[in-house]
């Protein structure tokens, strides 16, 4: 078949072989996160930091009430498999823990537990105490 | 979105590259002239926020109307102006809700600019350049809007009675009248701070 | 001196008269201390103006001022932030990659299916499943997934009419 031309073959080849490498390692170590408190407003006067055109282009296809949305605090921290770290945001206290496989847990104290993965690109919007405000959370680089 | 790294890439070329959709181009030219266009919405405005808001319109529209840039200019010249129109309607929209005040009546100068005493001392004499931008800047603020938008399309845009009569829309007499007002005041404010300084 | 002597002093200065009032009010200054004074206090404060303009910064990031500007130009024309591809090769490109990386996206799943550990840690059900556990018994929690994005929503029943 003319699609099977040598040069094809070497990048499909070198691209798995990236790929390979970096999804061996995935999983494993520690696992950078970032947690935003982000609040939503219909109100046109508000004034604020807006989030960023990726989170802004997540939220605004889920079902929610809002039509713009602001980013309150941001925080990026690592964890160990295993460990977890304890927030405050929205008034709420969270616990992040990694459990492996790029999974993690969060905790809302006296609220309910979430068990969700987080590849790259993956994202995980919650509520917390404080009205019209919720959680980002989702690995970063 | 293009991952090239436009920052040692000449304005010319960037303009060109903007012009065929590249944002990140685009996006290069806002870096680099975004003070200047900020300070010219700020000067007109003396508000930050305001400024802040104004520069970003200026730059949408940039991008917009990005076909229209033939080279006749430099790209911050070009820029400035927007900025300065956008500036004007926001002024403009601005006055048609402000209560009569000392200041709105005193738009026109009134005559007060030829009583003033002629300053004799070069108030900027002595100050550092520094200084004298800070002063400079507080003065300016205490210039009407109206006042303030002449002195600052004429000195730092360097435009002629004329283009500001067509920009602002108002008559040549009325640029001239406003400018000489706003010599005389910043001339008086300048030489107050002058002699706090001595 | 009346305003309008005033105001012909002052377009002396800023050079918008013709030649030959340009010359009369000269000799003025030249004669008459008053206009030779006013003339140098305008001088002198143009001067001032025009080589010490206040150098002044955007209050902003580049990334903050930047993300305002890049959202509403995609707002507003998003098909124009798009480079077009007049390339001869473009068509090619087109099918080519997207079968490439398919390809090697099915081979490197199953690369990286062997290399990850089969032991399943503490009980955590499959890699992209949310499980959701409320403290009160009485308490719900809603849960939105948009595979499009990689977006998980759960929302705790306390607060639904934030959601539509």
């Amino acid at each position: 078949m003319k699609f099977l031309t040598m040069t094809r073959l070497v990048c499909a080849a070198l691209f798995f072989l990236l790929f390979a490498v970096v999804t061996a390692h995935a999983g494993d170590g520690t696992m950078k996160l970032e947690a935003q408190l982000v609040v939503g407003s219909n109100d046109p006067q508000t004034k604020g930091k807006p989030v960023s055109p990726q989170i802004e282009r997540k939220l605004k296809r889920l079902p929610l009430k809002w039509g713009s949305y602001f980013v309150v605090s941001s925080q990026q921290f690592s964890l160990a498999q295993d460990e977890s770290k304890a927030l405050v945001l929205g008034g709420s206290d969270l616990v992040v823990k990694y459990i492996g496989r790029e999974r993690v847990e969060l905790t809302l104290v006296n609220r309910g537990k979430i068990s969700q993965s987080l590849h790259q690109d993956q994202t995980l919007v919650t509520n917390v105490k404080d009205e019209n405000s919720f959680i980002v959370l989702r690995q970063v680089n | 979105m293009s991952d090239k790294n436009y920052s040692s890439t000449d304005d010319e070329s960037l303009v060109k590259a903007a012009r065929k959709g590249e944002l990140a181009a685009f996006e290069e030219l806002v870096f680099r002239h975004r003070d200047p266009i900020y300070a010219r919405a700020f000067s007109m405005t003396r508000n930050e926020q305001d400024a802040v808001d104004l520069s970003q319109e200026a730059w949408i529209k940039g991008w917009q109307r990005l076909g229209q840039f033939q080279g006749e200019s430099s790209f911050t010249t070009w820029m400035t102006r927007i900025v300065i129109n956008l500036c004007l309607d926001h002024l403009r929209r601005q006055k048609r809700h402000r209560t009569d005040s000392i200041e709105a009546m005193d738009d026109e100068g009134g005559g007060v600019e030829r009583q003033m005493p002629v300053v004799t001392v070069n108030p900027t004499a002595g100050l550092e350049r520094a200084e004298l931008r800070q002063k400079i800047d507080g003065a300016l603020g205490q210039l009407s809007a109206e006042h303030r938008t002449v002195l600052v399309l004429h000195e730092f845009e360097e435009m002629e009675y004329k283009e500001i009569a067509k920009t602002v829309g108002c008559s040549i007499g009325t640029v001239m009248s406003r400018l000489f007002y706003a010599r005389r005041k910043m001339a008086a404010l300048l030489a107050g701070v002058r002699n706090e300084n001595d | 001196m009346n305003e309008e002597q005033q105001l012909k002093l002052q377009a002396f200065l800023d050079g918008e008269l013709p030649e030959r009032e340009a010359r009369e009010i000269l000799a003025w200054t030249q004669r008459d201390g008053a206009a030779a004074a006013l003339l140098a206090e305008l001088k002198n404060t143009r001067q001032a103006l025009v080589k010490s303009e206040p150098h002044l910064s955007v209050p902003e990031s580049r990334d903050f001022f930047w993300s305002k500007i890049e959202r509403e130009i995609q707002r507003l024309e998003p098909e124009t932030a798009r480079t077009p591809d007049a390339s001869l090769f473009a068509g090619l490109r087109r099918w080519f990659f997207p079968a490439v990386a398919l390809g090697a996206l099915v081979i490197a799943g199953l690369i990286a299916y062997l290399n990850t550990p089969k032991t399943v840690v503490d009980g955590v059900a499959d890699a992209d499943t949310t499980t959701v556990e409320t403290t009160l018994a009485s308490a719900d929690a809603t849960t939105y997934r948009d595979a499009g994005e990689g977006t998980t929503l759960v929302w705790f029943s306390d607060d639904t009419t934030a959601i539509n």
